[in-house]
């Protein structure tokens, strides 16, 4: 099978951005070397900062020489406390008398003998000093070198990591994400231990110069899947990123499609696992939202506690998921269908009691259905976005309006309510909030087919439907697998969750590789008593 | 009870767009609605093959929707398809083979 | 080739099983019972051994030209010009069994569905649909297979086992009580539709182990032949041939006679919905059978621009030639053997004659 798509990028590379963006002017086109000169350094650089109230700089003059040495960063990046305790301590301290200006190894001698910080790289360029003020280094610059001494000493408070907003669980571990990307590194390197993680950086965004690491495991990842990765990251030339959706509209597989072919996760336990089945894990900086690489449709419908639970209880529970998945998307077609073409299906007590219900009901079931429709999605939007009190107050108004005074007016017959309700819940069954909202549109779509074709219009935009998910890829990897293509051993994982003991191999269809080794385990772990023969 | 009956038992509340327009009661509606169709198709599928430069495929394809709009309007001029000639020389020898 | 797809031996198997089942179980066996009476099943055992024969000259031929489909080995061996148009014969006679295929289940839509809707309205829809799913080429209809060929398959032999209590064995009796004509009369029609499957010549070439295909070709006509059998054989043991013949499709009506304890009495309309899916896929299959084998006869890098033109034409096919199901129907139990059998067999022996004649190989 081929693994990949050919992607078919633009054919002529678009022309180069004719006017560089303000900001980058600096930074791209002039990137002098520094000078010998710390007046003029400082010169140029006050430049590229005016009007900038964060961007500080302190001269001090150091050694019984009294070299003047100058320290700049931006101030709330850095790490103030570090700045003052393990820089400026060090440096006013410095007593020896070796730092004649015209001497070429001051800068090494600093770095070597006085500062007690840990990540310090020497640089050479404007550009490289701006790059590391802006990201919240301190960078020492010394008179009569042309070179300067990066310190870093980034620090910025932050959220501190908290239990998972989006994806909670009841067993499993709590923490979630945060918005720092060394945080989160951080997380699953305390998970995943062994120098076969690798976490490659990539620096996105014109602007706002986005760091990007993305997290495999050597010899467990498809080497093919990891390169093209790096190949589609590398591709991404834009001026901002700011959330890890960004990245994802850009690396996708198909751009035109509902439904998402790239699984997002605030949990450090998820991201571990899907890396540890051979996946490739992006980390962004600024968001806690980790995208996952490749996905199979079927991990939507997956929550991490499947796993934490026992396994038949979980196999229950995604069976449940799956009805109340197809609940969510058909049942306001399926009722329309039946009730407005094919009574006959329904048995003659339930067709009664409809009947009955309806009496009296002004409009057609398509009608109704929609109405009740468009104001459960309306009240679950206002839901998310309004404060929180307004939120309860809108819910309860809400609520009453759907479920009472529409009925008592019969505007709408309860029935149709009962419908409604039904299918909302049933959507809040399905774990993936992006992949719902594929299933929350299309809803639509079959409740206009069923109104006008019934069963067959159902039939029709389901096999529509179908192709189209068949027919998806998320880097390289058939979406819809391991049902179609089907894949016995990969089957493990679909609708049953096999016991841990029984999950001998990772997914063949992420973790193939070179060396085709799939083995995740010893096999025959199955625990049993003692053999009492055997003793 | 019929079928039709028991699909809508009380005959009004049945709300189908498609009866009440009324549109594609007869064959040579469908004519025209080939037609259309060709043209959607050949603009559809030919525009990307002319910018990409393949006339083979452009021309195979123009010639097969040449082919329909002249059958669909043999169709609307009452002309035997040819699969009515298929049939009406084949038909026979069926009829002799098979009960 | 104009087809980048591969397809593996599985989803070759339920390929051919969905083309060959939906074609037949839906009005074949009312023919069969009405040429062969009880004999039916008789038929279709022998028409499934004859069927087997004939896969293996299919499976061998596409052994010895490697890569390629009859399309292309007809050029091979017949040459340039004479090649071409016997070549062209496959994809139209596709594009004939497309037709027949969705205007048989619209019939069955139009009147079990949507009797209120009018006929055009469904035709033109399930047309739009499988042009869509055929467009999407080779890999996405093998993919859609995969789910719907088994679901078809078990959904079938439920419907089998839950009326099996049913059956009066008496009425399948006396067997070949009018000598052995009528069930090998029955046989050819038996096989003209079973040999829809010749379909299997263009995915040898497209799958990843070719020489599977005659297993392939014989587990599908296998599966086919037990579902067509038992349904002939269980509509002639449950209804009885005088009635089972007259029948639009006895399938449906052994379905019809499925209800759980008198509540649930519609389930048949759940087994049709399966079918009718099954059959759009298989017409969309079908039809890209249609645009490849075009496509390689002009020599074309691509075959997808030519599917929706396919599917209109088959749609004015349908139109233009069957006014009423009667027609289709009648087309079908006198004209189509004729046509299939010469296509599917005499084409096929022909060109093996030749080869062998000739003394043609592909090039390995």
């Amino acid at each position: 099978m081929r693994l990949f798509r050919s992607r078919k990028r633009k054919k002529a590379p678009k022309p180069e951005l004719s006017q560089p963006l303000a900001a980058e002017t600096d930074a791209k086109q002039e990137n002098p070397p520094l000078n010998n000169s710390l007046a003029e350094n400082l010169n140029t650089l006050q430049t590229m900062f005016a009007n900038c109230t964060d961007f500080t700089y302190r001269e001090l003059k150091i050694g019984l020489e009294l070299v003047p040495v100058l320290l700049l960063y931006v101030n709330g990046i850095t790490d103030e406390q570090t700045v003052n305790q393990n820089i400026l301590k060090s440096l006013v301290n410095i007593r020896c008398s070796n730092l004649e200006i015209s001497r070429s190894n001051n800068l090494e001698m600093i770095k070597n003998e006085f500062l007690e910080i840990g990540n310090i790289t020497e640089i050479s360029t404007i550009g490289e000093v701006t790059d590391a003020i802006l990201t919240g280094s301190v960078v020492l610059l010394l008179e009569g070198t042309a070179r300067a001494l990066q310190i870093g000493t980034k620090g910025f408070v932050g959220r501190p990591i908290s239990e998972s907003v989006t994806e909670g669980v009841v067993r499993g571990p709590r923490e979630g994400f945060t918005e720092s990307l060394r945080t989160n590194t951080a997380l699953l390197r305390r998970k995943i231990k062994t120098p076969n993680l690798k976490l490659e950086k990539f620096v996105l965004g014109r602007v706002t110069k986005t760091e990007v690491n993305i997290a495999y495991i050597e010899g467990i990842s498809n080497t093919k899947v990891v390169d093209e990765v790096k190949k589609r990251i590398s591709l991404i030339d834009v001026d901002s990123v700011l959330e890890s959706a960004y990245i994802e509209e850009m690396i996708e597989d198909e751009a035109f499609t509902l439904f998402p072919q790239i699984d997002h996760s605030e949990r450090p336990d998820k991201v571990a696992a899907g890396i540890l089945q051979g996946q490739v894990a992006i980390f962004t900086d600024g968001t806690p939202f980790v995208l996952i690489v490749p996905t199979m449709m079927i991990q939507f419908l997956q929550s991490s506690e499947d796993y934490y639970d026992r396994s038949i209880y979980a196999t229950s529970v995604r069976l449940v998921r799956f009805f109340f998945l197809n609940l969510a998307l058909l049942l306001p077609a399926l009722y329309i269908a039946i009730t407005t073409f094919h009574r006959e299906l329904l048995p003659t007590p339930l067709l009664i009691s409809i009947t009955a219900a309806r009496e009296g009901a002004p409009f057609p079931t398509v009608i109704e259905v929609l109405m009740m429709e468009v104001t459960f999605e309306a009240l679950r939007e206002a839901g998310i976005r309004l404060p929180k009190p307004v939120g309860q107050a809108v819910s309860i108004v809400g609520g009453l309006v759907i479920g009472d005074a529409a009925v008592q007016a019969s505007m709408v017959s309860p029935i149709t309510v009962i419908i409604v309700a039904l299918t909302g819940i049933s959507s809040f069954g399905i774990p993936s909030y992006s992949f719902a909202l594929a299933i929350r549109v299309l809803r639509f779509g079959m409740i206009l087919l069923a109104s006008t074709l019934g069963l067959y219009g159902i039939l029709l935009g389901l096999l529509v439907m179908q192709a189209h998910l068949v027919s998806l890829r998320s880097f390289g990897v058939p979406f819809f697998a391991p049902l179609a293509p089907f894949n016995l051993r990969d089957a493990k994982d679909l609708v049953m969750r096999f016991p841990w003991w029984a999950m001998g191999e990772r997914p063949r269809l992420i973790a193939k590789n070179n060396n085709n080794n799939t083995q995740r385990q010893k096999f025959f772990l199955k625990p049993a008593p003692p053999d009492e023969n055997e003793q | 009870m019929s079928i039709a009956e028991a699909a809508d038992p009380k005959g009004s509340r049945v709300w189908n767009p498609l009866i009440e327009v009324g549109v594609l009661e007869e064959d040579k509606h469908m004519t025209v609605l080939i037609v259309f169709a060709a043209l959607a198709i050949s603009l559809a599928e030919g525009i990307p093959l002319g910018k990409q430069g393949q006339w083979k495929e452009l021309a195979v394809m123009s010639t097969l929707l040449g082919m329909t709009i002249l059958l669909a309007a043999g169709n609307y001029l009452g002309l035997p398809s040819p699969l009515s000639l298929l049939e009406r020389l084949l038909e026979p020898i069926g009829k002799a083979i098979f009960k | 080739m104009p087809e980048k797809g591969i397809i593996n031996t599985k989803q070759f198997v339920w390929m051919l099983f969905i083309i060959i089942t939906t074609l037949a179980a839906m009005q074949i066996p009312s023919m069969l019972i009405m040429q062969a009476g009880r004999d039916a099943w008789l038929s279709v055992v022998s028409a499934w051994f004859l069927d087997v024969m004939l896969a293996l000259v299919y499976a061998y031929m596409g052994i010895r030209f490697p890569g390629e489909n009859f399309v292309q080995y007809s050029i091979t061996i017949l040459g340039k010009y004479l090649g071409r148009m016997v070549g062209i014969l496959f994809p139209l006679f596709f594009l004939l069994v497309c037709s027949l295929m969705l205007q048989g289940l619209s019939q069955v839509v139009n009147t079990i569905f949507l009797p209120m809707t009018p006929f055009n309205v469904i035709l033109v829809s399930s047309f739009l649909v499988s042009a869509f799913i055929g467009r999407k080429g080779l890999e996405v209809i093998a993919r859609m297979t995969e789910v719907l060929g088994p679901l078809f398959f078990f959904s079938i032999v439920t419907v089998c086992c839950l009326v099996l209590p049913a059956v009066h064995m008496e009425r399948l009796k006396p067997q070949l009580d009018e000598g052995i004509a009528p069930f090998l009369i029955g046989t050819p029609l038996m096989l003209t539709s079973f040999g829809v499957c010749i379909i299997m010549a263009m995915y040898i070439p497209l799958c990843n182990r070719p020489e599977n295909g005659f297993l392939a070709k014989f587990s599908a006509v296998s599966m086919g032949a037990l579902v067509v059998g038992l349904v002939t054989a269980l509509s002639v043991g449950i209804f009885g041939i005088e009635d089972a013949q007259y029948m639009n499709s006895p399938g449906l009506q052994l379905a019809k006679m499925i209800n759980f304890s008198n509540y649930l009495e519609r389930v048949e309309m759940v087994w049709l919905l399966i079918l009718v899916g099954s059959g759009i896929v298989a017409s969309s299959s079908l039809l890209w059978a249609f645009g490849q084998g075009l496509a390689q006869i002009v020599g074309l890098k691509t075959y997808q621009p030519l599917i929706y033109p396919g599917a209109l034409l088959s749609l004015v096919f349908c139109i233009g030639s069957f006014p009423s199901s009667l027609n289709q129907t009648n087309f079908f139990h006198y004209t189509f053997p004729i046509v299939a059998a010469f296509v599917e067999t005499g084409l096929e022996l022909f060109l093996f004659a030749t080869a062998l004649v000739l003394n043609k190989r592909g090039a390995a």
